[in-house]
């Protein structure tokens, strides 16, 4: 059997940034307080006169290659050979945060009452149960498509193959999994360090 | 969502403290090999080199999430992570820093017996300069590896961390053997590790200037990360790495004339301080530099 790569395309002309995604993982994973496993960055696009608001949700990109696994000095963090989710070992994470400053994307946080890193599991609990992430589940203008990038009959494969989309920093050479539609040509550099 | 600091200072001072034991370690026993005309140099070295080491590795497993467990770093092994390696580098360097100190206090009958065999003592001079070799470079590239952060996935980092590793550990025993000895016993070493030093400094400006440079002609991200590093750290890094901790001792070694107790306190103590300052400059500005929204 093949295996499968998941992979998440977020249509930015759906968004409206009303954050139920940030609500949903929240209550679907029992987020601590002050962290988010996916949030919606906003940003100002545009020149005067033509300027508005974009809306980018952000999670965990679940790379191919992803710096967090490389640097994660007890293997806890890893790369699930099924389907290419990243997850965390919880029982081997000892909270050296080293993945936490490898992340090109900031997804990572530390979980101090449990001593752990922690961030966004795509819902493996879900998806282990044939359901999607709570985020996509939960989207108000089904902004959200979730599947397999190597199904090429997947809603996911047939969208990418007919849309173009985009990656956040892929000169990281990391290969997010996570496509962006209409994301602002201007968004990347900013994301970039100052 | 904000700029936040992952790796607080004590990170930073560890690298520090795990340079200083290097540099120390290295002096001590490259002068060993020099016969009874080095003996202080020797002495002093074995006797600093633990203790910097023990006391940075200790911060590191306090700032741990879940210090209680850091033994995991023992039992999974990732060669890919540097951390991962450097865990074993550090282990086995300051287990022999601490028996090679213990075995100083045997030579200089402070203690009745000692944990070196003879027949390894000479092994373990051996490998006093690529420990400290190791720990210097590990400290850069375990920075080094963390491809978010622009200034510190830079390739020049470790050579800078090695040269002020060094640097820093031979100017703490030449700052001991001029406290503690009386000065016509002493000035000989104190005259050579003040030439050891100076060399060394000269590498670390070397690597210093490549790096910046490299900063200055590199991609966007680079030079903004050189913008931010110069718009808020700039007077502490121009003026307190390369001109307090180094351009102000080489200066003083090499235009003013003879050498004395007063000298060598002064240059070594200017080396340490910018190498600490160093050190938490690039751990705090890189991360600083970094937005993780």
């Amino acid at each position: 059997m093949a295996t499968k790569r998941l992979g998440m395309v977020i249509d930015l002309r759906k968004c409206v940034g009303c954050e139920a995604c940030t609500v949903a993982c929240k209550a679907e994973n029992g987020v601590p307080l002050g962290h988010f496993r996916t949030w919606v960055q906003k940003h100002e696009a545009g020149v005067f006169p033509n300027v508005g608001l974009q809306f980018v949700p952000k999670l965990c990109n679940h790379c191919d290659d992803p710096a967090c696994v490389s640097v994660c000095p007890t293997g806890a963090s890893f790369k699930r050979d099924k389907d290419g989710i990243v997850l965390i070992n919880q029982d081997d994470c000892i909270g050296c945060k080293y993945c936490m400053v490898a992340c090109p994307y900031g997804v990572r946080y530390l979980d101090e009452s449990k001593g752990l890193v922690d961030k966004c599991t795509w819902c493996a609990h879900r998806v282990d149960a044939g359901i999607v992430p709570s985020c996509v589940n939960t989207c108000i203008g089904g902004a959200r498509i979730f599947g397999d990038l190597n199904d090429p009959t997947s809603e996911i494969s047939k969208f990418i193959a007919t849309h173009a989309v985009q990656q956040l920093k892929p000169e990281a050479g990391l290969g997010p999994n996570v496509y962006y539609v209409a994301l602002d040509r201007d968004f990347n550099g900013k994301l970039g360090n100052r | 969502m904000s700029h936040t600091v992952t790796w607080p200072i004590w990170i930073a001072l560890y690298l520090f403290f795990a340079g200083v034991s290097g540099g120390a370690f290295a002096a001590s026993t490259a002068a060993s090999f020099l016969g009874e005309r080095y003996k202080n140099v020797a002495r002093w070295g074995a006797y600093i080199a633990p203790w910097p080491v023990l006391l940075g590795t200790l911060l590191l497993i306090v700032d741990l999430g879940s210090p209680s467990r850091f033994w995991m770093l023992f039992l999974k092994v990732n060669t890919r992570s540097v951390m991962s390696m450097g865990a074993f580098i550090l282990t086995v360097f300051g287990a022999i820093a601490v028996v090679y100190c213990w075995h100083q206090l045997y030579l200089d009958k402070k203690v009745k017996f000692t944990l070196l065999p003879e027949s390894l003592v000479k092994l373990v001079r051996f490998l006093g300069i690529p420990l400290a070799v190791a720990i210097g470079t590990y400290t850069g590239f375990l920075l080094n590896a963390s491809i978010a952060i622009t200034l510190w996935n830079n390739g020049v980092l470790p050579l800078i961390f090695l040269a002020s590793a060094l640097s820093t550990g031979v100017a703490s025993v030449m700052v001991a053997v001029a406290l503690t000895g009386k000065w016509d016993a002493v000035k000989n070493e104190v005259k050579s590790l003040a030439i050891a030093d100076a060399a060394l400094i000269g590498l670390e400006l070397f690597a210093l200037a490549a790096y910046v440079w490299s900063l200055h002609v590199g991609n966007l991200k680079q030079q903004a990360a050189l913008d931010f590093l110069n718009a808020h750290y700039g007077l502490w890094f121009w003026g307190g790495v390369w001109a307090l901790g180094l351009l102000l001792p080489l200066g003083v070694k090499v235009f003013t004339k003879g050498e004395s107790a007063g000298k060598a306190m002064f240059n070594g103590t200017l080396v340490i301080a910018g190498g600490l300052v160093l050190r938490i400059i690039i751990v705090i500005a890189g991360q600083a530099a970094t937005p993780l929204y």
